[in-house]
């Protein structure tokens, strides 16, 4: 059978989606964060054939790109399937109208309820079998996080899928279609007049406006701002402020794989095995690997954001903040994002009104500093600095910095914004830590798929030339860098090793920190000019290939290419100037600048003088032709 | 004729028209937005560039730009009676009382 998955934005489609395949989709309290259509079959344990994730729809034609795109997903299927409305208890009568679109365009469709303890906590009342009489079509309560609820719910969708066609001529016959009341707004009172009112009283009943303070007071702009910075600080500082538990947990993963890598060697008697494990195997997935405690604190506040609804009062919150830099409310939970994942951050941009917006909120992203780029700069800092959680925190203000800068500049007239803001929430715990052992499981797959193949590869390059085993200087990746090398010089740079470590993070940030560990066994030693140089360069050279893919998916290749161009150029000039700077070239700069500076006043004034004399000029003739 | 725009915080309306695109008129209308509804000026954020209002179906953000396009009529609050929610709050009140 094939299901497809509709219903408002933020009613809980893409978790009913996760809990009935065992997928691991994108969900948050907020509204734009399915951005294109899944498709799944059904867990193993249910077993009941194909279902599809569709974002949200408030009606069949939608405003933003995602409605326009579930809208036409639903128009183009063939053959037989059955339409899920998936409908939030809270806001039952707001889903009607969508439903009313569905069955008029004769689909057969099962509303589903969600929520529902939330609602009736809240003092609202919902009889689905009522609600079934009513609307003359199935309706089903679930509660997507109870294993019972979603099993009772798949056995209910089966039952109608094995009578589709009778149930199809049911839907047909829907009371919603007769119109025995109005969906319009001025029906939008329960008082004794009310046609909804009169029509659903025995099966619902709203729940009464409560003071939801917590709400409120993240709506509060002295209270969510600050909060929001504070609360930013506070997670960096706990994941990489020294004898933090992120720092602590660190360096105890860095000494389990040290104690291993050292038992290991002990055990192997050929040294190219032993050099191939420990140095190639071991030192580089282990040296990203030991970053993974302090990725997964950050991805758990991220989490909690998402989950509780504090993302969408944020989004509207700082709506006119991004608005002045040609960017969206919802553009900053898409930045917020691209400090986990670049890649993740782009396609959720598919959730922004205008292309235009999209476009600027990509460039954007191109510059913010994900979570793979933190162990680079760790790596980097620990060797030049002393306090690494403030060399940390400058990169991670210059990427944004540069990131809005650029948005900026790219500013054109604004678009609409519209937002409705969710109530804010607790999380459920146990959800929020499922969500994240699963992303560390994807961030630990990525490590030992792209990242150790990348390594092995480069070991082998930088261990071997075609007279067999070799130094380094000696080998394959010397010969290769011995061109790349050329443009480092002028960051004070002419180590081929730090040449080739910047070119790999073009296929995963994390390669950087374990070409940096394998090329660099003693260590990474730069002056500092060049160390900050080579820091700036890597702040701000362009996001990896799945990004860059990503982007292309969404703007096209030439787009996703072009940017990664512009972008390597800029970081390297950026790179130059700073190594200038700090090389002492800051007099001379000034001096340049100040030299410019007083030639374009210089200019000026003369100009206006010019200008004021010309003026005199005329007006002398215009007196002379009027007295003649 | 005033536009939502100027709607104070506190202060209700009732939407006269939407002088916007199809579709932004049908997104408005589907958050609550609509001509004969009602709605509530919560607050005004960032010197009056963002508003947030309630309506019958909850609560919407919106620019000022957007807001100047919907015209509306002030209400007293007696004449207000946002929301079915609101009036079945007043009806859980009285029955207590």
């Amino acid at each position: 059978m094939k299901i497809l998955l509709t219903g408002n934005p933020n009613v809980g489609k893409t978790t009913l989606f996760n809990a009935l395949t065992g997928a691991h989709n994108r969900t948050g309290n907020y509204h734009g964060v399915t951005v294109g259509v899944s498709e799944k079959n059904f867990s193993k344990r249910l077993a009941l054939g194909l279902i599809a994730d569709l974002p949200g729809l408030y009606s069949l034609d939608g405003m933003s790109m995602e409605e326009k795109l579930a809208a036409k997903y639903i128009d183009d299927q063939k053959g037989d399937f059955l339409v899920v409305q998936v409908a939030d208890a809270e806001h039952f009568k707001r889903s009607l109208k969508l439903t009313d679109s569905l069955l008029s365009r004769g689909l057969p469709v099962v509303l589903v309820l969600t929520m529902c303890k939330k609602f009736r906590a809240r003092g609202g009342k919902l009889d689905c079998g009522r609600l079934s009489e009513a609307l003359g079509i199935r309706c089903i309560e679930t509660d997507a996080l109870r294993r019972k609820s979603v099993t009772a719910l798949a056995e209910a969708l089966k039952e109608v899928f094995l009578s589709l066609s009778q149930y199809r001529q049911k839907c047909r016959l829907s009371p919603l279609r007769d119109k025995k009341f109005s969906l319009e707004a001025s029906s939008n009172t329960l008082s004794t007049g009310d046609s909804f009112g009169k029509y659903f009283s025995t099966a619902y009943s709203p729940a009464p406006v409560g003071a939801d303070k917590l709400t409120n007071l993240c709506l509060n702009a002295f209270f969510a701002l600050p909060a929001f910075f504070a609360l930013i600080g506070l997670v960096f500082f706990f994941t990489f402020g020294e004898h933090m538990p992120g720092v602590r947990l660190k360096e105890a993963l860095e000494g389990l794989i040290e104690r291993f890598a050292g038992f290991c060697g002990g055990r192997i008697e050929s040294p190219v095995v032993r050099s191939l494990v420990c140095d190639g195997f071991l030192g580089g997935i282990g040296s990203v690997l030991s970053f993974v405690p302090q990725i997964a604190l950050m991805y758990l506040f991220l989490d909690f954001l998402e989950e509780s609804g504090f993302m969408s009062a944020l989004a509207f919150m700082t709506d006119g903040l991004f608005s002045k830099i040609g960017l969206s409310g919802r553009a900053a939970f898409s930045v917020l994002l691209g400090y986990g994942c670049t890649a993740a951050a782009i396609v959720s941009t598919r959730a922004l009104e205008e292309k235009a917006i999209q476009k600027r909120a990509v460039t954007c992203l191109y510059f913010v500093p994900c979570s793979a780029k933190l162990p680079v700069y760790l790596t980097l800092l620990s060797s030049v600095f002393e306090n690494t959680f403030l060399g940390a925190l400058l990169l991670y203000i210059l990427g944004t910095g540069m990131g809005l800068a650029v948005a900026a500049f790219l500013k054109k007239d604004d678009s609409i914004f519209l937002m409705e803001i969710a109530d804010i929430c607790s999380p459920d715990i146990f959800f929020v830590i499922k969500k994240l052992l699963f992303q560390i499981k994807q961030f630990i797959i990525k490590i030992s798929t792209t990242v150790l193949a990348f390594t092995l590869v480069v070991w082998f390059l930088s261990s071997f030339s075609f007279s067999g085993a070799c130094s380094a200087e000696d080998s394959f990746l010397a010969h290769i860098c011995s061109v790349l090398k050329y443009a480092f010089y002028p960051m004070g740079i002419t180590d081929w090793r730090a040449a080739f470590a910047a070119v790999s993070g073009l296929i995963a940030k994390e390669n950087i920190a374990g070409m940096l560990s394998v090329l660099f066994p003693e260590g990474v030693h730069f002056s500092f000019p060049s160390a900050c140089a080579y820091l700036t360069f890597i702040a701000l050279i362009p996001p990896c290939i799945s990004a860059i893919a990503a982007c292309a998916g969404e703007l096209g290749r030439k787009t996703a290419w072009g940017y990664a161009a512009l972008q390597t150029a800029f970081a390297f000039l950026c790179a130059y100037l700073v190594w200038f700077f700090l090389s002492g070239g800051a007099p001379v700069a000034f001096a340049a600048l100040s030299v410019f500076g007083a030639y374009s006043l210089g200019r000026r004034l003369c100009k206006g003088r010019g200008k004021k004399k010309k003026l005199k000029i005329r007006e002398n003739i215009s007196e002379r032709v009027y007295r003649g | 004729m005033t536009d939502l725009n100027e709607l104070k915080s506190g202060e209700y309306a009732k939407i006269l028209s939407v002088d916007a695109e199809k579709d932004v008129k049908e997104r408005l209308r589907m958050l609550g937005i609509a001509p004969n509804e009602k709605v509530k000026m919560l607050k005004k954020i960032f010197f009056g560039r963002e508003c947030l209002l309630q309506t019958a179906f909850g609560r919407v953000g919106m620019r000022r730009e957007c807001a100047q396009k919907i015209k509306i009529a002030r209400l007293s609050d007696n004449a207000a009676s946002l929301s079915e929610r609101e009036t079945a709050a007043e009806k859980t009140e009285e029955r207590q009382s």
